[in-house]
């Protein structure tokens, strides 16, 4: 898990912030990060949609991750400490809201269909941020396959 | 045969859940012995919260399936799109498939869920003779049929960022976008708040098993 958590940090930053898409369109190449993206809604007004795509893309899987990876820090070397044994309490308690918040797979499919939308009327390509972003979600998938909520409860209680 | 709800089934076994950590405690705690959080063999006022952001989903619906969701430039023309006509100009151009997709994330799962949860709310508030089985079934379904509705939002948000050139072609947001990501995160909320225990409260005669 922890090895998964460290793979899904390292493509974290690639899948945010290298572009995702390319438009080609009469001569000239625009490209997006799906951290403009979220900025672009932002910019127009529509602050709650950025909200939301910020917290659903970007936000959340971040914290999840982070959140997965000081849990496992914890329970190999803070268990004895009482202040970590608060900390991975008050973590344990979010783990729900952050696995809810994380819409990866949403966004993986939203490429393809934005993509489809706009080679209507022009030159669609993939950037690097894609492959990154795609790898995200499957590192994340898998790490949340392989966490156990309540394991981690027990691991807490036996340290009482 | 006496029958008992399973409320009082609870009270007598002295057990109650924790709706945080999902430990079982002993029902003479206020708190739980494990996160903390505050305990209550049921949270009765979650019914009313429930139907109270349900209800503010259902007419925030109006305007995001009305007023249009995107406003695309295209050399100098300008066209509003709604969520139905954005999901009809893809049909027309040949591409079903992804309109299909569209439907289904931006109009069929909003709809069902709203009108999923408001039976399952009214199976509690009135006592209506459904199954708790299916119920139960239905609403795990509609909680994770829920986020695919953020599709929708996702497309929006990489369309507007791409497509910024000016009078040539220009892609910009409008009304309904707001509208459209209240309405998933009340219904969300909504499904959220409930205490589903409240359901399983209910005396059934007939078929107790379900």
């Amino acid at each position: 898990m922890l090895a998964l958590c460290v793979t899904a940090l390292i493509f974290y930053f690639p899948a945010n912030f290298l572009p995702v898409l390319e438009i080609h369109f009469l001569g000239s190449i625009r490209t997006t990060t799906v951290f403009q993206g979220a900025f672009a809604v932002f910019d127009q007004g529509y602050w709650v949609v950025g909200l939301a795509v910020l917290a659903a893309a970007v936000i959340g899987p971040g914290l999840l991750i982070l959140s997965i990876l000081a849990q496992i820090l914890i329970v190999k070397w803070g268990l004895s400490i009482a202040f970590w044994r608060r900390s991975l309490k008050q973590l344990l308690k979010l783990q729900g809201l952050l696995s809810q918040l994380t819409m990866l797979e949403i966004y993986v499919i939203s490429f393809l269909v934005s993509s489809f939308q706009l080679s209507d009327f022009s030159d669609i390509y993939f950037g690097m941020g894609t492959f990154c972003f795609t790898m995200l979600f499957l590192v994340t998938l898998f790490l949340q396959r392989e966490y156990d909520l309540e394991h981690m409860w027990t691991l807490l209680d036996g340290h009482r | 045969m006496v029958i008992v709800s399973m409320k009082q089934q609870e009270i007598d076994l002295g057990l109650c859940l924790c709706r945080v950590c999902r430990q079982l405690n002993t029902s003479d705690r206020t708190h739980c012995q494990r996160c903390e959080s505050a305990l209550q063999v049921r949270d009765y006022a979650s019914l009313q919260k429930s139907w109270a952001l349900l209800i503010t989903a259902a007419i925030l619906l109006i305007p995001a399936n009305l007023y249009p969701i995107t406003m695309l430039t295209n050399q100098g023309q300008v066209r509003h799109d709604t969520i139905f006509s954005g999901i009809v100009h893809l049909v027309h151009s040949d591409m079903l498939p992804i309109a299909i997709i569209v439907f289904i994330a931006s109009i069929l799962v909003p709809w069902v869920k709203i009108i999923g949860l408001a039976t399952y709310l009214c199976a509690i508030s009135f006592n209506l003779p459904i199954s708790k089985k299916k119920l139960m079934v239905g609403f795990h379904v509609i909680e994770w049929i829920g986020r695919w509705s953020m599709l929708d939002l996702f497309v929006i948000s990489l369309t507007v960022a791409l497509v910024n050139m000016g009078q040539l072609l220009d892609a910009k947001p409008a009304p309904a976008a707001t509208a459209f990501a209240l309405v998933i995160l009340l219904t969300q909320l909504a499904a959220k708040v409930l205490d589903t225990r409240l359901l399983w409260d209910r005396l059934e005669p007939q078929d107790d098993t379900n």
